[in-house]
């Protein structure tokens, strides 16, 4: 899940240090993070061990030395957890994501709260500028922990020519309206004997990265996040109930559609899937529909060679399932502060400048995806010269329409989400039937959180 | 009858010839040496017998059988590396025997002919043993052993003793005679070492530079050398050579001057015969004599005292000689001493280097 | 002993030893007693709760198998041709050949796990879309259980074989020529020529091959990452797979020591059985 790039392919692990330190009585501030030449490619430049002029600009004024280290995602992963459980303080700055590390970070004490950071430097970062979901994704137990870098909401990107060739006039806005678009597009593909595309691309990957997904499935069928009995999302609310999981309960509708959806729409390999084949499949034109982690589908229309996939993808609204809730997929790409960082003061500052609108602003610019953390920026002519002021609007809509907390945020959850995005794997391959994959998920869950004391 | 025979074998690698037409043959029950110096092709040609490379062109027989094109494996040949090739992860006996085994031929058959030949090469203490375990002169066993126990047409030896010491040499050399006595199978013996020829062959095959210089009996070729290079090559120490500055003749009668204004008188076989160019004198039929009797004066450079002889080397106008005393014989370097030949076992070189007298009688 | 000048020459090398080795194994040892879970703060010894837990788990005994299974398929069929391209190229000179069959060890895991990926990839992979289909297997590799294990399979044998080939073609060029001719003298085929020379005299390369390749199998992780990330389900997650998402996902650090104990006893056991078996005196 998280943002992969397209160069990870290639680049197997880039490490780039600064040799240079002008003056001793300067602060440095290390950062570590993933996507050399990506992210924030207009203060590191392409290769991601440059500094463009407004980074030396911020350096001087701030009287700070920015020290980037860019690795390959999971070595960088690898590298904050052991940097945190060690307490070095190595690095000030920590890349992180909404889907566990946040969550299980602050609870064992490693992430500084920002709170009190915030009115320390309002030029560069003001909360009340982003959209409130990114920060709240980004809240556990009432304290912002990070700030947000690069995130979305859910959505459904679909190719308009193949829906009006079967009369599918509109995009579905319930799942079950989608699950009739669905065979249709199915049938119609058969009956034209179009075998290699599909209607629907997803992931299906074993590992947290389809749990995404698949939880947002999970909330729009229960209308509540399904894991444990009455849908508590802290620890705090799950110890005073003593609520246990579910994944065999209220869970099941979502899971079971998922996997059906899967199976039945997508194509024959996905469950091996990630983000980049739902991407690549899309880009090729071989999907009908992308969803529900739309962004999947921007990441892949520009570099796509297929006409038509550029002139006829649209994006809608992502359907409600029976509970009225809508399908999620929400995730956030934030930073936050070592709570071992000897300079924590410096290391939000630079925390700041790298979320500030003005940085952000230029990361849109540079990879031109309708999706960003500040209003303003989605109004401004960065976005609206590209991409159709209603697809805009709709866009903007799902980052309103998004409860982060659709799945619990607790201590575990990197763990929950593995072996849920597992059990699903093995669902749709074959290798265990739906039951049988919830009811291993169950009995672990369950063993899982009475061991984690719950229940005591 | 002719066990093995070659007839104009010819073999290059790449642009070199390295065997340049060989042709001979070995009786059933000889023991072949082929001698020469290293790089010479004794390998090669053994190589061809057995079937290992083939020859560029010729032919080569067992018997009346033409085995030009047969298979090593179809030659029913005996080979003794000069390295043995015993296998490390294999017994004495399992080693002996591993044609066998090949073959089909069951265990206890296999054991029953390892005990058989090991009991001929005194090894039966040793059956059980890897060749880790062994000294050199035992390898060196084993892998005769090996050729033994297939009962084959023909022995082929790559130097088998170069990796021995002196000793031991001396002592694997008899053996090896005594086994051939013994089993009275054709054998073929490459060495470069002539005294290995000397002492073993029935019959030596002297080659320089891939051709067949001479061939016959030891005594033949040490007697009577077609050439220099047969003459020196043969025969320890070397042959003392001198240049011949002179000549005048009376009929068969030659008078030589060589450097240093010394003169001998030879005779020669006929009156037509070329100028000698050389003359040799083997060490044997060399003497430090009392001035006046010798045909050169020289100065002692050293004595060696081999105990049933002494050999004196001097340093002369004519270059380095080597003569053999009588062990009593008393000779400190550095004294100026006269050298005197036994002139009528004198051999005489032409131009050519080709041998003008013959010593037939002798 | 003291008094021996050796002693005190090797000393600093075995200082350094002790060092390298003992300490992070040690470590290791000390973790995987340790009650050390990011999620439940507080880091103290917990006997061995962490074995406990790892036996009871059906994953460690579902990785277990799938590791054996990887371990055992992948070495044999790497065996197979790492000896076969050996001993068809022991005599050739040509230097292209040789480099090309060697290309794939420089080619990072990484890599080349996304290059299976997407050749064996059943909708737009080359092999996986066009190839297979067209010879009439119609299978998707990667998403199906079996599939996806012989797919990685697949992959660490092409990424791999090389490495035993250089080994095995070191060892038969060492071999001396002696040994062929005597065996053909005693009239061996080829085939008894193998059996015969070639292997016995190859015994401790082919131990030494034996010895990384299941070091390296146990511990084979980007490739199967890459690929499939242990997946469908869990049908290609080995031991090093778990081990990795215990630490990083689970952020359990003690169950993840306790694996890695597992494993370090196995591979160590497997070596020994192996030195025991090949490396004797021959
Ligand atoms: N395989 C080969 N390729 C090229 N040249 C070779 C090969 N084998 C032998 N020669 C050459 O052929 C010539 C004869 O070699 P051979 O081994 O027969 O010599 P030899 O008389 O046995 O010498 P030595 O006494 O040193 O063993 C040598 O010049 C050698 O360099
Ligand atoms: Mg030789």
């Amino acid at each position: 899940m998280s943002i992969h790039f397209k160069q990870r392919a290639l680049v197997a692990a880039c490490v780039a240090s600064f040799a240079a330190s002008p003056a001793l009585a300067q602060t440095e501030i290390n950062v570590v993070g993933f996507g050399a030449g990506f992210a924030w490619a207009d203060l590191f430049g392409a290769t991601g061990a440059e500094k463009t002029q407004k980074l030396l600009d911020f350096e001087k004024e701030h009287d700070i030395v920015v020290n980037m280290e860019f690795a390959d995602e999971d070595v960088a992963r690898q590298k904050v957890l052991l940097d945190l459980v060690n307490g070095t303080g190595d690095y000030d700055l920590v890349m992180l994501g909404s889907d566990g590390a946040v969550q299980t970070f602050s609870a064992a004490g490693y992430l500084e709260a920002l709170g009190p950071y915030l009115e320390t430097a309002p030029d560069l970062f003001d909360p009340a500028k982003v959209y409130p979901p990114f920060l709240e994704a980004n809240t556990v137990a009432g304290e912002l922990y990070a700030l947000p870098y690069y995130s979305f909401g859910a959505g459904a990107v679909y190719r308009k020519d193949l829906f009006d060739k079967y009369g599918i006039s509109e995009f579905p806005k319930t799942t079950e309206e989608m699950a009739t678009a669905l065979q249709t597009l199915k049938d119609g593909f058969a009956a034209d004997g179009i075998t290699d595309v599909y209607p629907l691309t997803m992931r299906g990957a074993p590992g947290e990265e389809p749990s995404l997904d698949l939880n947002g499935f999970v909330y729009a069928y229960a209308g509540y996040p399904a894991w444990f009995e009455g849908g508590p999302t802290t620890p705090e609310e799950i110890k005073a109930s003593k609520a246990q999981p579910i994944f065999t309960g209220d869970f099941k509708e979502g899971f079971s559609t998922f996997v059906n959806w899967s199976r039945e729409y997508g194509p024959p390999g996905i469950a091996g899937h990630t983000w980049v084949d739902m991407m690549n499949l899309y880009a090729q034109g071989k999907a009908a529909i992308l969803f529900p982690s739309a962004i999947n589908a921007f990441a892949g229309i520009p570099s796509s060679e297929v006409p038509e996939v550029k002139e006829f993808s649209a994006f809608a609204p992502s359907p409600a399932g029976p509970s009225g809730k809508v399908v999620q997929s929400f995730w956030t790409f934030s930073v936050g502060v070592s709570a071992f960082s000897k300079n924590k003061q410096e290391a939000y500052e630079v925390l700041a400048f790298l979320t500030s609108e003005d940085v952000m602003r230029d990361f849109a610019e540079v990879i031109g995806w309708p999706y960003t953390t500040y209003p303003s920026i989605m109004h401004s002519p960065t976005l609206t010269d590209k991409w159709p002021t209603e697809m805009l609007d709709q866009i903007e809509a799902s980052f309103y329409d998004a409860d982060p907390h659709y799945f619990p945020y607790i201590p575990e959850l990197t763990e929950f989400m593995d072996h849920i995005g597992t059990a699903a794997s093995s669902a749709i391959s074959g290798a265990q039937t739906i039951d049988e994959a919830l009811d291993e998920l169950q009995s672990w869950a369950t063993e899982r959180m009475d061991r984690a004391g719950y229940y005591k | 009858m002719v066990a093995i025979r070659l007839q104009d074998i010819r073999k290059s690698y790449g642009p070199v010839e390295v065997i340049k037409g060989v042709s001979f043959e070995a009786e059933q029950g000889e023991f072949v040496v082929f001698v020469g110096p290293s790089g010479c092709g004794k390998s090669t040609i053994l190589r061809m017998i057995a079937g290992l490379e083939k020859p560029d062109s010729g032919e080569i027989y067992f018997g009346d059988d033409r085995y030009t094109d047969v298979p090593p494996g179809k030659r029913e040949i005996g080979m003794v590396f000069q390295s043995y090739a015993l296998y490390p992860h294999m017994s004495v006996a399992d080693n002996m025997t591993v044609s066998l085994r090949l073959a089909g031929v069951p265990k206890t058959d296999r054991r029953k002919r390892a005990v058989e030949v090991a009991r001929m090469l005194k090894l039966d203490e040793l059956l059980d043993r890897k060749p880790a375990e062994l000294s050199g002169g035992q390898r060196q066993r084993v892998a005769i052993g090996r050729a033994i126990v297939r009962d084959p047409k023909a022995f082929l030896f790559d130097e088998p003793l170069s990796n021995l010491d002196a000793a031991l040499r001396v002592e694997t050399r008899l053996e090896i005679s005594r086994l051939h006595q013994q089993i009275n199978t054709t054998m073929i013996y490459v060495t470069h070492d002539q005294t290995e020829a000397m002492t073993m062959a029935d019959r030596i095959v002297l080659l320089d530079a891939g051709q067949v210089v001479q061939q016959g009996t030891p005594l033949e070729l040490y007697r009577n050398p077609a050439n220099l290079f047969v003459a020196t090559f043969l025969g320890s120490p070397k042959m003392n050579v001198l240049d011949v500055a002179a000549v005048s003749r009376d009929g068969t009668t030659a008078q030589l001057t060589m450097a240093g204004a010394s003169h001998v008188s030879v005779t020669l076989p006929s009156p037509e015969t070329a100028d000698p160019k050389s003359i040799g004198v083997r060490p044997e039929d060399t003497r430090i004599v009392p001035e006046g009797e010798g045909v050169l004066s020289g100065t002692i450079i050293s004595a060696e005292h081999l105990g049933s002889e002494v050999l004196v080397h001097t340093e002369t106008a004519a270059g380095q000689i080597i003569a053999k005393m009588p062990p009593d014989f008393s000779a400190h370097a550095g004294d100026t001493v006269w050298v005197g030949f036994n002139v009528a076992r004198a051999h005489l070189f032409d131009a050519d280097g080709l041998t003008i007298n013959n010593h037939a009688r002798q | 002993m003291l008094r021996d000048w050796r002693f005190w020459f090797f000393l600093p090398t075995l200082l350094a030893l002790g060092i390298v080795v003992l300490f992070p194994t040690g470590y290791l040892l000390w973790m995987s007693l340790a009650h050390w879970i990011i999620t439940e703060p507080g880091v103290y010894f917990d006997g061995l709760a962490n074995f406990r837990t790892l036996f009871r788990s059906a994953s460690f005994y579902d990785s277990a198998r799938v590791t054996a299974l990887y371990l055992f398929f992948s070495t044999v069929i790497m065996m197979v041709f790492a000896m076969l391209m050996a001993l068809a190229l022991q005599h050739s000179r040509s230097g292209i050949l040789r480099s090309a069959i060697v290309l794939p060890l420089v080619i990072p895991p990484v890599v080349a796990g996304f290059t299976w990926r997407f050749l064996l990839n059943g909708e737009i992979g080359f092999l996986g879309a066009w190839l297979f289909p067209m010879v009439g297997l119609d299978v998707n590799m990667l998403s199906n259980p079996s599939g996806a294990l012989v797919s990685v399979i697949i992959a660490d044998v092409w990424s791999r074989t090389p490495f035993m080939f250089l080994i095995f073609l070191a060892a038969l060029q060492g071999i001396p020529r002696d040994y062929y001719e005597a065996v053909r003298l005693d009239g061996a085929t080829a085939v008894q020529e193998f059996f015969t020379v070639t292997l016995p005299l190859m015994r401790s390369a082919v131990a030494v091959a034996l010895l990384f390749r299941v070091v390296d199998a146990i511990n084979t992780f980007e490739l199967i990452y890459v690929m499939t990330k242990g997946g469908p389900g869990r049908a290609t997650q080995t031991l090093s797979l778990l081990g990795w998402k215990t630490a990083f996902q689970n952020y359990d650090l003690g169950g993840a020591a306790a694996l890695g104990v597992v494993m370090l006893v196995v591979t160590t056991i497997s070596a020994g059985i192996m030195f025991a078996r090949f490396m004797r005196k021959a």
